[in-house]
């Protein structure tokens, strides 16, 4: 990981009196997969939007590859490829068909061998030859995969890649993504399904009415030894594990909850604690803590945007 | 240029792989047999009694002349110049030892196939609006617009789709017309001419030469309603829009060049200038001053400023749905 594969700086989209994206600024590095976050009306899709041209900047700058995109538009798209919203294909040709109409857009030759590695990679080869109008969802979903790396792109720009896939499906679509990383392409996808960004991105950046909130590894956000979560344990008497461990743990307080008590601790405590309880004489049956995830992150972090 | 063919050879692909397309053509084929067959059918047999038949055709001209004499010189004077021209062409027939009654697949093509040019100008109005609309209306324009070609050439690979879908039409009717004629009339030869009159001289009017001029002519009405199907898919995303209007102005553009005709200003208008094959057969418009070439002139002006403004739409818009 190093060089950024797509820089984006202030991207400003104004429409009306209202900034729909709003100095936006961010890079995504090379083989890395990129998440942007937001709920929905954040502005995700008009920031795709920018970067692939298809709707015209207010304001700011983006390039791919240090290429850019409005400056030189036809040398930056040869380095993308992409799925705005859904990937609506021709319905009356076939997958095949399909794949060799978006193969001639491409300033390079791209062979019929490229065109059936494609094909094998996406599993399409059974239906390959079969008008679009018969594919299912998630068919055309690979299909639109397809097209957007026939030609070995540097950045690939997905937009709510897994709307309308089922689980097996978005598992599927999860491998393709860490395959292409390993070739060197770089993703960057889009969702408000928080825990979909989880599973696939390293970074993710959220957004909130057009404004960058935070960027945070998904690392970063998930496992903070220091940070304090949610521990319970499963004792036979509550109440005597309040007093064994009034002395010096509870400075976030001590909850009970049916036969469980919660304290909110950091990872590195919870030995302490639950020595403290042995020692005490209580009889611990369980601990369990409840990891935070991105989604209490996302939540926690856009309350704080609006406020 | 390698990145235009490539997108024409697209657009092709999205127009023939539609079975309508195929479908539109197949009917245009059919409509000339069946036009053929009709024309057969009530065509006068005369054979080798054809001289019986001139003979008898001239003196009627002389008997229409005679009744003519008494009436007034204002209205006649058109009239009897027309049945004197065509007694001279009957004569001319007589001597020359001609049947004028002798049809051949010629005739078929300048006679009955040219009124079938106005379908190929509906069916290039439906190709060329949803060449644009449709690929709104699918969703593929998304797909279509991030690729590494500006936008003009993706503009203008469609339009050229278009223009060669009007060519290849006009050239499929061309042929079969002259093929089904030559089938069911017998086939005329290259040096095949009509015999006309013009100023009491005996013209020969090269068959081949007519037909091609009058094809190419109603060609160019074609494409200035293709084109503005184009403009109107471009600017509306609608094919319905675009078909609509398209098609109301080939059908109201005769009528309303002749109601307009009175009004000087008139003649600036698309309307009036659309058919240019009215000038095979006259040597001024509807409209006083207007010639060919002023009518030529004023469709090019039109053609263009529909161009650039097609241009200029495709190329600003925000494709945000």
């Amino acid at each position: 990981m190093g060089k950024p594969v797509l820089e984006l700086h202030g991207l400003t989209k104004k429409l009306g009196h209202t900034n729909v994206v709003d100095d936006l600024s961010f890079s995504v590095k090379e083989g890395e997969i990129f998440g942007l976050l937001g709920p929905n009306g954040a502005g995700k899709t008009t920031t795709i939007r920018m970067i692939v041209g298809l709707i015209s900047k207010t304001g700011g700058r983006v390039s791919v590859k240090g290429i850019d995109t409005h400056d030189h538009f036809v040398e930056a798209m040869e380095k993308i490829g992409a799925i705005v919203e859904n990937p609506e294909m021709y319905k009356f040709l076939t997958g095949y068909q399909n794949l060799v109409h978006f193969a001639r857009m491409a300033r390079k030759n791209i062979t019929k061998e490229r065109i059936d590695e494609v094909v094998r990679l996406v599993e399409l080869e059974e239906a390959i030859h079969k008008k679009v109008k018969t594919y299912s969802l998630g068919m055309r979903q690979r299909l639109g995969v397809a097209q957007a790396i026939l030609h070995r792109p540097a950045l690939l720009i997905l937009d709510e890649p897994t709307n309308g896939l089922d689980p097996q499906g978005i598992y599927e679509f999860r491998e393709y993504l860490r395959q292409l990383t390993k070739e060197g392409t770089s993703v960057m996808v889009s969702s408000h399904l928080l825990s979909e960004m989880q599973l696939m991105c390293d970074r993710v950046a959220i957004i909130q009415k057009g404004k960058l909130i935070d960027i945070s590894s998904v690392n970063d956000l998930t496992d903070d030894a220091a940070e304090q979560t949610v521990v319970q344990f499963n004792v036979e008497n509550t109440s005597e594990a309040k007093k064994a461990l009034s002395g010096g743990y509870s400075e976030g307080g001590i909850t009970v909850n049916e036969g469980n008590v919660e304290l909110e601790i950091s990872r590195d405590a919870i030995p302490e604690v639950n020595k403290a309880l042995v020692e005490a004489g209580v009889r611990v049956y369980g601990i369990s803590s409840q990891k935070r995830t991105l989604e209490d992150k996302f939540l926690e972090m856009t309350k704080a945007g609006e406020a | 240029m390698v990145g235009l063919y490539s997108l024409v050879k697209n657009e092709n692909m999205k127009i023939y792989r539609r079975p309508r397309t195929w479908i539109m053509a197949a009917f245009m084929i059919v409509l000339v047999i069946v036009v053929a067959v009709i024309m057969k059918q009530f065509a006068p047999d005369v054979g080798d009694q054809w001289r019986g038949k001139v003979q008898e055709e001239i003196q009627q001209d002389h008997q229409q002349l005679k009744d003519m004499a008494n009436a007034p010189e204002a209205f006649t004077a058109q009239a009897k110049v027309r049945i004197q021209e065509d007694i001279v062409r009957l004569q001319y027939a007589l001597e020359h030892d001609i049947s004028p009654y002798d049809t051949k697949n010629w005739d078929f093509v300048n006679g009955a196939s040219v009124n079938i040019i106005s379908l190929i100008s509906l069916f290039a109005v439906v190709i060329a609006g949803s060449l644009i609309a449709g690929e709104f209306s699918w969703g593929s324009i998304k797909l279509l617009l991030i690729r590494p070609h500006p936008r003009w050439s993706i503009l203008l690979s469609k339009y050229l789709a278009a223009l060669l879908y009007i060519v290849g039409m006009v050239i499929l009717l061309f042929v079969f017309s002259w093929l089904i004629g030559g089938l069911v009339f017998g086939f005329g030869g290259l040096n095949y001419a009509d015999i006309v009159v013009d100023n009491g001289h005996v013209v020969k009017e090269t068959a081949i030469v007519k037909s091609l001029q009058f094809y190419g002519l109603a060609a160019v009405t074609t494409v200035i309603l293709m084109t503005i199907a184009f403009m109107i898919s471009t600017i509306f995303r609608s094919n319905a829009l675009a078909i609509g209007i398209s098609i109301f102005i080939l059908y109201i553009a005769n009528v309303l060049s002749l109601v307009l005709s009175q009004f000087e200003w008139a003649k600036y208008l698309i309307f009036s200038n659309l058919d240019l094959t009215y000038y095979l057969d006259h040597s001024e418009g509807l409209i006083d001053g207007v010639t060919f070439s002023f009518s030529l002139f004023i469709d090019i002006a039109y053609w263009l400023v529909f161009l650039i403004i097609t241009w200029w739409i495709f190329q600003k818009r925000d494709i945000a749905s």
